[in-house]
C-alpha cells in the first residue's frame, strides 16, 4: 500500500467521519445510481461499503425476483460480516436510489479495524442493532 | 514429529492462556450449575453483564411467534449477552446452563475496557455475533418462504 494511501486509511481508523473530507472522498468515495447491484449473493469478493448517503436494500434472491430482507442507510457498514467470518456473501445489496459510500478493500478495512478500538464497538453496535430487529421480526411472524 | 506436535500445542495454549489473561481480569468468575436459568428473555435493562463462556454448554433460547422454542448452543470461548447492553434494550433471548459450566461476567464499561486491550476478544465478540445473524437470517429466510432446508 502507498504511503499516502496508509495515512489516509490510519486517519478513517481514529476519527472515522472526522476523516472524511474531500480527499478521502476522492480516494476512496463512489456513486451509485439507482438499482446499482453492490454485492451479490454467493460472491467471494470481499469490499467492504460505508453508506454516506442514500438506502440500500438487502435481499435474497426468489426465484427470479428479489425479496427485501431489510433496508440499511446513511453511516451503515455493508459487507462486513464476509470479513470477520470469512464465508460468501449471503445477500444481494441494491441501491434504493442515488447512493454515495467509501469503499475499502479488505487489506484497508483489516488495517482500519486492527488499529482502532472505536471500531469494534462501532460493528459491535451495527451487527447488535440488525439481530436485535431480526429477532423482533422472528417473534412476531405468524 | 509427536513431540514437535505436542510442544506446538503446549506454545498455542500458554499463548492462548496468557492473551485471555488480559481481558478475563476486567470480569468476574461466575460457576453455574446444569439446568441454571442465567436470565430470561424480558428481563429489564439494568446493569445487564455480558458473559463469555471458559467451560461448559450454553443454550441460547429465542420464543417464536406462537410459542415455538429455537435453540442455539453455545461452546467454551464464545461470548452471549451483549447485544442488549449495546441497543439497550431489555433480553431478547432466554439463556440456560446445560452442564455445570464457568462464565466470565463484564458490565459495558468493563467489556468495553477488555475488548480495547485485547484484540482477540474484539473479534471473537464480532465474529460470534456475525454467525448469530447469519443463523437468524437463515431462521427467518426459511420462514418466509425463501429458504428450504
Amino acid at each position: 500500500m502507498q504511503e499516502k494511501e496508509y495515512d489516509d486509511i490510519m486517519k478513517i481508523a481514529f476519527q472515522a467521519e472526522e476523516a472524511i473530507n474531500a480527499h478521502v472522498k476522492e480516494k476512496f468515495g463512489k456513486e451509485f445510481p439507482d438499482k446499482t447491484i453492490l454485492i451479490k449473493e454467493g460472491e467471494t469478493k470481499q469490499e467492504i461499503y460505508w453508506l454516506l448517503s442514500g438506502e440500500v436494500y438487502i435481499t435474497r434472491k426468489m426465484g427470479k425476483k428479489y425479496k427485501v430482507l431489510a433496508t440499511l442507510g446513511s453511516g451503515e457498514l455493508i459487507g462486513e460480516m464476509s470479513f470477520f467470518d470469512r464465508s460468501v456473501r449471503s445477500a444481494t445489496v441494491i441501491t434504493r436510489g442515488p447512493v454515495k459510500a467509501l469503499v475499502f478493500s479488505k487489506e484497508n478495512f483489516s488495517d482500519i479495524f486492527s488499529a482502532s478500538p472505536q471500531w469494534t464497538k462501532r460493528f459491535l453496535i451495527s451487527l447488535s442493532s440488525r439481530i436485535r430487529l431480526m429477532i423482533e421480526k422472528l417473534v412476531t411472524l405468524q | 514429529m509427536e513431540k514437535a506436535k505436542v510442544f506446538n500445542k503446549k506454545v498455542h495454549m500458554c499463548r492462548k492462556e496468557k492473551y485471555m489473561e488480559s481481558y478475563l481480569q476486567y470480569g468476574e468468575e461466575k460457576i453455574f450449575e446444569a439446568g441454571t436459568v442465567i436470565y430470561k428473555a424480558g428481563d429489564p435493562n439494568e446493569n445487564k453483564p455480558i458473559f463469555f463462556i471458559t467451560a461448559g454448554l450454553i443454550k441460547i433460547e429465542i420464543t417464536l411467534a406462537g410459542g415455538a422454542k429455537f435453540p442455539l448452543y453455545l461452546q467454551p470461548d464464545s461470548i452471549f449477552g451483549l447485544v442488549e447492553p449495546l441497543v439497550e434494550c431489555n433480553r431478547l433471548t432466554s439463556a440456560f446452563a446445560m452442564e455445570p459450566s464457568i462464565l466470565y461476567s463484564w458490565d459495558l464499561e468493563n467489556f468495553e475496557l477488555a475488548s480495547g486491550v485485547s484484540w482477540e476478544l474484539a473479534l471473537t465478540s464480532i465474529t460470534g455475533l456475525t454467525r448469530l445473524l447469519r443463523i437468524l437470517n437463515a431462521e427467518f429466510g426459511e420462514k418466509i418462504g425463501l429458504i428450504k432446508r
